[in-house]
Parts: C-alpha cells; sequence; structure tokens
C-alpha cells in the first residue's frame, strides 16, 4: 500500500460531522457558520453542530490536515472580514473519498444480508 | 448573553480558546439573534450550556496529551537525570503511602468498639472463672456507673468449661473511664479482698503501652519517608528547573509572539507534572 493511501486508512472511519463538512468544503470554501447551516440543510435539521463541536471538529481537520484556513476572501459584499474561512485539501478530498468508498462497501454488504428495499 | 458565554468559554484550555474562542463567540451570537421568542433563546442556551459541557473536556484531555507527550520527549532526552528523578519519586510516594496506612491502623483508627474511649480493662484477678464471673456480675448490678461488662482474653474460649488463675475483664463506665479506675479496682477488690486487682487501665492507655515500640519505629519511618519525598521534590525541582533553563529560548519567543505568561506556566506547570504521573503510578 502506498503511503499515501496509508495516511486516508489512518483517517478512517471518519466521524459523521468532519464527513459532513468535507463534503460541503467539496463545493467551495466556507467559514464555520456557514459550514454549520451547511450541515443543517444536508440532514434536514438533524445534525445541529453546536460551536463546541464544529470548531473542535474543525480544529482536528486542520491539524490532520484535511482542510486549512484560507487567505483566500470572497467578493467583498459577500465578505465578513471577522469570519475565518476553510477550504478542503487534497488529503481532505481524498479522505471523504475513502470514506464513501467505506460506507457504499458497508451499504452493499448490508444489502446482501438484509435485502434493503426500494425506499424505507 | 454573549458575555456569559464568553465567559463559561474559559472552560475551554488557553490554546483552543486562543484559536478559536472568537469564533465560538460569534456562533453563538448568530444563533441567539436568529432565536425568535424566550423560548427559542432559552433553547440556544441551554444547547450551548450542553455542547460546553460534552466537547470540554475533550479539549482539555486533548491539550494535556499534547503536553504530557511533549514533556516525554524532552524527558527522554535526558534519561538518567529523569530515571533519578522518577525513581526518586516513586520510592518516596511508595513509602509515604507504605508509612500512611501504618500509622492509619496503629494511630489514626480507633477500637473497632462502640465508643472505645469508655472503656476500662481490668486485669488478671485470680478467680475461679465461674465465681469470679458470678462475683462481678453482682458488682456490676450494683454499680450503676458501669453500662456493661465482658470477660477479656486473648484466646477466646468458653469460661465455665476451663479454670484458670486469672480473668480479665472488660467495662464500660458510663462518663470518663479514667475517673472511674479507682472505684473499679475498689468494686472487684470488695467481692474477694485476698484477690490481688491490679494493671487497672483505660483500654486507650493499655492501646498506647501495646503501640509504643511501633509507634518509635512508625515515627522513625515517618522521618525516612519524609527525607526521601523532599529529595524527590528536590529531583523534580531540578528537572523541571532544568527543562525550563534548557528551553529558555523557546519560552521567550512564546512571549515575545504574545503567548500569555499565564500559559507559559500553565504548560511548564503540566510538563513537570509528567515525571510526577509517572513516579505516581510506580510508587
Amino acid at each position: 500500500m502506498a503511503k499515501r493511501d496509508r495516511d486516508v486508512a489512518e483517517l478512517l472511519p471518519l466521524p459523521p460531522p468532519m464527513f459532513h463538512m468535507l463534503l460541503a468544503l467539496c463545493q467551495g470554501e466556507r467559514h464555520g457558520y456557514a459550514l454549520k447551516r451547511e450541515i443543517l440543510r444536508r440532514t434536514d435539521g438533524k445534525l445541529n453542530l453546536g460551536a463546541g463541536a464544529l470548531y473542535g471538529s474543525i480544529a482536528r481537520m486542520v491539524e490532520r490536515g484535511l482542510v486549512e484556513e484560507s487567505a483566500e476572501r470572497p467578493d467583498l459584499h459577500l465578505d465578513d472580514e471577522r469570519r475565518r474561512y476553510y477550504r478542503i485539501t487534497l488529503l481532505g478530498r481524498r479522505a471523504a473519498q475513502a470514506e464513501a468508498q467505506r460506507m457504499r462497501d458497508l451499504v452493499q454488504q448490508a444489502e446482501e444480508s438484509l435485502g434493503l428495499p426500494e425506499t424505507i | 448573553m454573549r458575555r456569559l458565554y464568553r465567559m463559561m468559554l474559559r472552560i475551554y484550555p488557553a490554546g483552543f480558546r486562543e484559536e478559536y474562542g472568537r469564533a465560538l463567540e460569534r456562533q453563538f451570537a448568530d444563533d441567539y439573534r436568529e432565536a425568535e421568542g424566550r423560548r427559542e433563546r432559552i433553547e440556544v442556551g441551554l444547547r450551548a450550556l450542553k455542547d460546553l459541557a460534552v466537547t470540554a473536556p475533550g479539549e482539555i484531555a486533548r491539550e494535556l496529551w499534547q503536553d504530557l507527550r511533549y514533556a516525554v520527549r524532552i524527558y527522554r532526552q535526558r534519561p538518567v537525570a529523569t530515571g533519578l528523578a522518577l525513581a526518586a519519586l516513586a520510592v518516596a510516594i511508595g513509602a509515604t503511602t507504605g508509612i500512611f496506612s501504618v500509622l492509619n491502623a496503629l494511630l489514626i483508627r480507633s477500637l473497632p468498639f462502640r465508643e472505645p474511649d469508655r472503656l476500662v480493662e481490668l486485669s488478671r484477678f485470680p478467680v475461679s472463672p465461674l465465681s469470679g464471673r458470678n462475683a462481678v456480675e453482682s458488682w456490676f448490678q450494683e454499680n450503676h456507673y458501669l453500662e456493661e461488662f465482658a470477660p477479656w482474653d486473648v484466646m477466646f474460649r468458653p469460661l465455665n468449661q476451663y479454670e484458670q488463675l486469672a480473668t480479665t475483664f472488660v467495662a464500660r463506665v458510663r462518663g470518663n473511664p479514667e475517673g472511674y479506675l479507682p472505684a473499679c479496682r475498689d468494686a472487684v477488690q470488695g467481692t474477694d479482698p485476698g484477690v490481688p486487682v491490679f494493671d487497672v487501665k483505660t483500654l486507650d492507655q493499655r492501646l498506647a503501652d501495646v503501640v509504643a515500640r511501633p509507634r518509635f519505629y512508625t515515627t522513625a519511618i515517618l522521618f525516612l519517608a519524609g527525607f526521601a519525598l523532599l529529595l524527590a521534590a528536590v529531583g523534580a525541582y531540578g528537572a523541571a528547573s532544568h527543562s525550563v533553563s534548557q528551553r529558555r529560548h523557546e519560552i521567550g519567543i512564546r512571549i515575545a509572539v504574545g503567548g500569555p505568561p499565564g500559559r507559559v506556566r500553565g504548560m511548564v506547570f503540566r510538563q513537570s507534572m509528567a515525571p510526577v504521573c509517572v513516579g505516581v503510578v510506580a510508587g
């Protein structure tokens, strides 16, 4: 196994808040509060991260090199200087892909064992 | 409300607070502003409280763990000095714990009887156990200051089956036992003037006689353990002081770039506690 794959494998499984944040960041840079709103939207309000959980996860992702703080700002009229923006790194993208693959395998196993219905 | 939340954020370790404190505060303010009505605002407050309670311990543990790992790296660079400090700490803490157990058993914990400070021992008056017991029983009935009594011996056996020359009685008196010692002696002698009654003492006095020698040894060992603890403290201080003097440059830079002195003090303290923790476990 290449070193790059080993690095990614060590990060799995990703905690759900981290996975959701990485997915949200795949679509562009966001600040913390925007990430929270995006996750709320993606999960139909089921995953409502508190400030501590949100920035705790961001701190872990920055430590592991999954995301980084962005120096660039969006258009001036959209920007709020006091906010800090984050963007996904290459490692973060690979980790999110690997996590998605892991979940797909898991779903496949579940389908074979349980025979999942078309819709629940 | 925001001020209250800012105060609560002090639960988080300094590193996390410095990095994300403003963002946390801002998110709370956004949530609070978006809440409609009093009920929703209360919900936002409660959610923030729960979030703090759930996430703060993890952040504290993480910072502590980082400091410990760093301390281990630093101490591994000086294995001999660290080994000596650890050994001194382990010996001192082990010795202190051992001594405390002995002290506790011998001196601090009281006798395993109800109100042991009210017990008096009357020793070895040579009467036949049966008649002696009857005599003492009648003496007990006559003297209202005795609450209860029991024959006492180091070997437990039925007194009715064994003749013996001396019997020891223990009586519980109503009030201060020392004041009743002469009365107890006189009362027992009153049942048979020919019987020598001696060694009448309170149980506390008897216990003091019994533990005099162990107490002496214990005190001696206590001094030794105290000395070992002092040595360990000097060793730990030496290791911490050496580590700080080696890192003077780094600490200077930290303060120069705006690291609060309290945080630097906390970091040095936590890192110095690493060998103490190992010493405590080993001890």
